[in-house]
């Protein structure tokens, strides 16, 4: 981060993550869009370098990851404290507009049209995680495949065994062990 | 409402998951098993988390509020605010994680565990809105359409309740 001009107040910092958390509506690929462009490319407080780095620690943490790279960024231009102001600051408005959207729904919800909508967006949404699902697939499907047929083949059990189990009623976290454990032994001894 | 047991079920499925949709196998099964949630709720909070500002992550919020009122939504954002600062130590172990190779089987076993499970709920989210002609064509082509990547997700979502609003009433 040498060729970095300076960091960042506090202040700023919260100033910047507040605008974020209240202009980014469209979701998550909104908001990696704005975090990237603002603090890579319009204020220069990290680097592309710095940023793709941020990306691939949060990989590891649990929870959503756009949360986690606030907090990260946070940490690498302000320090612990940095780190809450920016949480902080990502999540007040962001989780405020969030509820009052709800709130709002709840109020027009009972109308005909709007659960016609609601039907119709349902099936959407199942079609966008079907998308979805396949980006979130790619990296893992291809390091397996990296190992041959029979660790993709692994990949394979592992998404249906999950999705039988669950259907059938198993607890979530018993599937999602049962993948982690799969695959974490398989490449300790790959 | 048990507030105690409310929180900790949305604690445990941010906790012990990554990504925004991580949560969801937890919550579909805990909530509904429960009777503290309805199908119809799920989308409703998915379909907001996909419009509002920030992480769409924040469905879960949506969900807190539609559940527990005001409550509902503090406690939900709560409990998944706290997960991600465990990426403070995340990173000053990551050089050494990243040396086992166990490390990234553990996190891809994970992903396709969440894919597997999530597919099962969304097909339960599915049946529950109601299997019909419209239906399946509006999941195939917002499928194809978000598959691309050219289209918005809320212009996508936005065409999609137009749809509903006309055919579906």
């Amino acid at each position: 981060m040498s060729d970095i001009p300076h960091t960042p107040s506090l202040r700023n910092l919260f100033a910047l993550w507040l605008r974020i958390g209240a202009t980014s509506f469209g979701g998550g690929s909104a908001t990696q869009l704005l975090i990237q462009r603002h603090f890579v490319e319009q204020q220069r407080w990290l680097t592309p370098e710095d940023f793709s780095q941020v990306w691939a620690v949060v990989q590891f943490a649990p929870g959503i990851n756009l949360l986690a790279i606030a907090v990260v960024i946070g940490k690498k231009l302000g320090g612990t404290r940095g780190a809450f102001v920016s949480a902080l600051g990502m999540l007040l408005p962001s989780v405020g507009i969030t509820i009052a959207m709800t709130a709002l729904y709840v109020l027009v919800k009972d109308q005909p049209r709007i659960a016609g909508a609601l039907h119709g967006i349902t099936p959407a949404l199942v079609g966008l995680s079907i998308a979805f699902t396949w980006r979130l697939l790619k990296p893992p499907v291809e390091a397996l495949r990296a190992h041959g047929r029979a660790p993709m083949m692994l990949g394979l059990i592992v998404i249906g065994a999950t999705l039988a189990m669950t259907l059938l009623g198993v607890p979530v976290l018993i599937s999602y062990l049962l993948g982690a454990a799969a695959l974490g032994i398989f490449y300790a001894r790959a | 409402m048990d507030w105690i047991t409310y929180f900790l079920l949305f604690f445990k499925a941010s906790l012990l998951s990554t990504g925004g949709r991580g949560p969801f196998p937890y919550l579909f099964t805990d909530l509904i098993g429960r009777g503290w949630a309805r199908e119809a709720q799920f989308a409703e909070a998915l379909t907001v988390g996909e419009i509002s500002p920030g992480p769409s992550g924040l469905w879960v919020v949506s969900l807190g509020y539609l559940t527990g009122g005001f409550t509902g939504a503090l406690l939900a954002a709560v409990a998944i605010s706290l997960p991600p600062f465990t990426v403070l130590a995340v990173m000053r172990v990551h050089e050494r994680l990243k040396k086992f190779r166990a490390t990234r089987g553990v996190m891809d076993g994970l992903v396709l565990a969440i894919v597997g499970s999530s597919t099962a709920v969304m097909a339960q989210l599915f049946v529950s809105n109601g299997v019909n002609t419209t239906t399946v064509v509006i999941g195939a082509v917002v499928a194809v359409a978000a598959f691309h990547g050219r289209i918005p997700t809320f212009v996508l979502l936005a065409a999609a309740g137009v749809a509903g609003a006309l055919l579906l009433v």
